[in-house]
């Protein structure tokens, strides 16, 4: 596997992107590019073609599941590895994000001095489960 | 009866016209002839043998008649005979199933048999010469007996329902005919009163409208056919059926979500007598219903299923509500929650530019308080979703003593800084157990920090691991202030920080411990304590096991 080195960050939370920029650029050292939305990612991934996709879950107009069904769609994108962030009381939600073929998820709210290092955790250990097509 | 009486009748008729008309014959013939014999010698003349000839067939037919005659008279008294018995025996038949009694012409009871004596609580001398009158509440003015005597006295067989009372003067509900019986001349000689208890009938008819008028769906029907025998009112309605023609239809029918494979799959444990009742939940249109079945033994041995159908769709939605909420308010709390912490952890780790102490010291204060603040949202979602019902437990197989030094270690930290130290006490190698680490962690660690939180400083928290026969108990000992047996109770319920023995303030919402009931009685387990003022308190959790323990050969 190929180094992690471009992320892309979808979160509807200003105040959470600038955050986790810091977390990811400052701290983390990543190429970083961030989206307020679903479709905002969409329109724009092919074009910054990032290792790894980071998205929030709750999200209002297309949540972080249905974003990441429509980017599989996109040539090239099919098994792009994922990383959701959702809070710490949707165990349920977990189970079923890592069923469906997610990498990783990170429970909010994370920790800006360590979220770097979790995901290339997560990036090392590689996917837990083989993508389904559909969320 | 009656017909066989008419048809009696009729033969003896015709047979009676019958004989006259051959005797009448035969007279005629015999006198003819005495009359020929006197007047002339020549009886043996041709000319008479044709008139021989005739009296012969008329002796004939007078012997074949007298035969015929005595024949029908032996049929007639045996026919008598048999419906003498008949009667008889229909009488012993009436008197072992209903209430019989006869009275007289004025009411006075001359006869009862046992099963009166039985239902009406009466000794036989009691009743016996006694009148019938007492039997009817108010007599003088009860409706019924007034007319029961108005149809007697006009010849008149009266049928009907009466309120009636035993002698301890309980009532009972009767269904009753009453034969008026004649002499020759008409006069009434006495009455014959057949009655059965309907009180229990009466009971169930009352059930029957109270089953009938639910405002859940009933429906009855049979196990194998799954053709119906009984639907109420509302299941009626909701199903859309003609309730005349209810043997059309299956429980099948009662819902579009239903299916019949399906169905007798979910009832499978029924009839395998697994379960005493099996529920399932369904759509139907826009409302929601919950239909719960079991079995039902008929009188007549044929094994039927009930199934109640319950509109849960108000429950449903309130659910749901909970839910959003739920999502929602985590939500909204905990993005701006996440953002301050955030922002707080950058600045105090020195990446976007070094401050003075003073500056840290603040900084740290905000972040303590973020997480305290961010501690009582979850522990109110958690609350909030254990009321709900909504806290799944994601069960797996457990090592608890490996399960124990994880949960040790992660509580270290906090027990540094109290100045507190913790160990671990098990003669245990290992005990596998189905938990939910993550919400087990959550038990343990409120335990474990209640306990660091009351601890003197340099005191110890004692984590006991150990085992019977059917369960584990794990204990977390403290030597902190103790707790007042008084409040024992109070302290799993939430909300209800109770004042500890040395009167000293901590910080908390009271719901931990109302939460780790919670999450270990959803375990099956049990949660409790043993404490006692001044010397410290012991709170344990008893698991009982699930997995038989293998003795390694």
């Amino acid at each position: 596997m190929s180094n992690l080195t471009r992320i892309l960050h979808v979160d509807d939370d200003e105040d959470i992107r600038t955050i986790a920029n810091l977390a990811l650029e400052m701290v983390g050292n990543f190429e970083l590019m961030q989206c307020a939305s679903g479709s905002e990612a969409i329109a724009q991934i092919a074009e910054f073609a990032p290792d790894l996709v980071l998205l929030d879950y709750m999200m209002p107009v297309m949540n972080g599941g249905e974003t990441l069904n429509e980017i599989r769609k996109i040539p090239g994108y099919a098994d792009v590895p994922s990383v959701f962030m959702t809070a710490r009381l949707q165990e349920e939600l977990v189970q079923e994000l890592l069923d469906k073929g997610a990498w990783g998820v990170i429970r909010k709210p994370f920790d800006p001095m360590t979220l770097a290092d979790d995901i290339r955790a997560i990036w090392a250990k590689g996917p837990t489960k083989v993508p389904e097509p559909q969320f | 009866m009656d017909a066989n009486q008419n048809g009696f009748k009729l033969l003896s008729l015709c047979q009676n016209y019958f004989l006259q008309a051959v005797l009448a014959a035969s007279l005629f013939a015999v006198i003819t002839a005495a009359i020929q014999w006197t007047s002339m010698g020549h009886i043996f003349a041709e000319q008479h043998y044709s008139t021989l000839a005739i009296y012969a067939l008329m002796a004939v037919a007078l012997a074949v008649s007298l035969f015929r005659h005595n024949q029908i008279q032996h049929l007639k008294s045996d026919i008598a005979r048999r419906s003498g018995n008949e009667i008889e025996l229909s009488h012993d038949a009436l008197c072992a199933n209903s209430i019989v009694t006869h009275t007289d012409p004025n009411g006075i009871v001359i006869w009862a048999n046992d099963n009166f004596l039985e239902t009406y609580g009466f000794k036989r001398d009691e009743i016996i010469g006694s009148s019938i009158a007492r039997i009817y509440p108010n007599s003088v003015k009860n409706p019924t007996y007034q007319e029961i005597r108005d149809c007697l006295t006009n010849g008149q067989i009266w049928f009907g329902h009466s309120e009636e009372i035993r002698a301890d003067g309980s009532s009972l509900f009767v269904e009753g005919k009453i034969i008026p019986i004649h002499d020759e001349d008409g006069q009434l000689i006495r009455a014959v009163s057949i009655r059965t208890d309907q009180s229990r009938l009466e009971h169930v008819r009352g059930i029957k409208d109270v089953f009938d008028h639910l405002q859940d769906e009933i429906y009855i029907y049979d196990s194998e056919s799954l053709q119906m025998v009984y639907a109420n009112l509302k299941a009626n309605e909701c199903a859309g059926w003609d309730s005349d023609n209810l043997g059309n239809y299956t429980i099948i029918d009662a819902n579009e979500q239903m299916n019949e494979a399906a169905f007798r799959a979910h009832t499978a444990p029924l009839v395998a007598g697994q379960k005493d009742s099996v529920s399932i939940n369904v759509k139907r249109g826009a409302t929601f219903g919950e239909i719960s079945t079991r079995l039902h033994h008929s009188k007549n041995g044929r094994v039927m299923f009930m199934s109640i159908i319950r509109d849960t769709t108000a429950r449903v939605k309130a659910e749901q509500a909970r839910k959003d909420f739920v999502s929602t308010v985590s939500h909204e709390l905990r993005s701006p929650l996440t953002s301050i912490k955030g922002s707080l952890l950058l600045l105090e780790s020195g990446t976007l530019g070094e401050f003075e102490a003073k500056a840290k010291a603040v900084l740290s204060i905000a972040v303590r308080n973020v997480d305290q603040l961010m501690s009582v949202v979850d522990d109110i979602l958690d609350m909030h979703k254990l009321q709900a019902g909504m806290m799944e437990m994601a069960k797996e197989p457990t090592d608890l003593v490996k399960f124990l030094n994880s949960v040790l270690e992660m509580n270290k930290g906090y027990a540094d800084i109290h100045n507190v130290n913790l160990s671990l006490n098990t003669d245990l190698i290992s005990a596998s157990q189905n938990i939910d680490p993550a919400r087990m962690t959550q038990v343990m660690s409120n335990l474990m920090s209640n306990a660091i939180k009351y601890s003197p400083d340099k005191g110890t928290v004692q984590v006991n691991f150990g085992e019977s026969d059917k369960r584990y108990r794990i204990e977390v000992v403290d030597n902190g202030p103790g707790i007042p047996k008084a409040a024992f109770e109070k302290i799993f319920r939430g909300f209800e920080q109770i004042e500890a023995a040395d009167g000293k303030e901590r910080k908390g919402t009271g719901l931990g411990l109302a939460i780790a009931k919670s999450i270990v009685q959803a375990h099956n387990g049990k949660i409790g304590l043993e404490s006692e003022v001044g010397k410290g308190t012991t709170f344990y959790i008893e698991l009982p096991k699930e997995f038989r323990q293998i003795d390694e050969a």
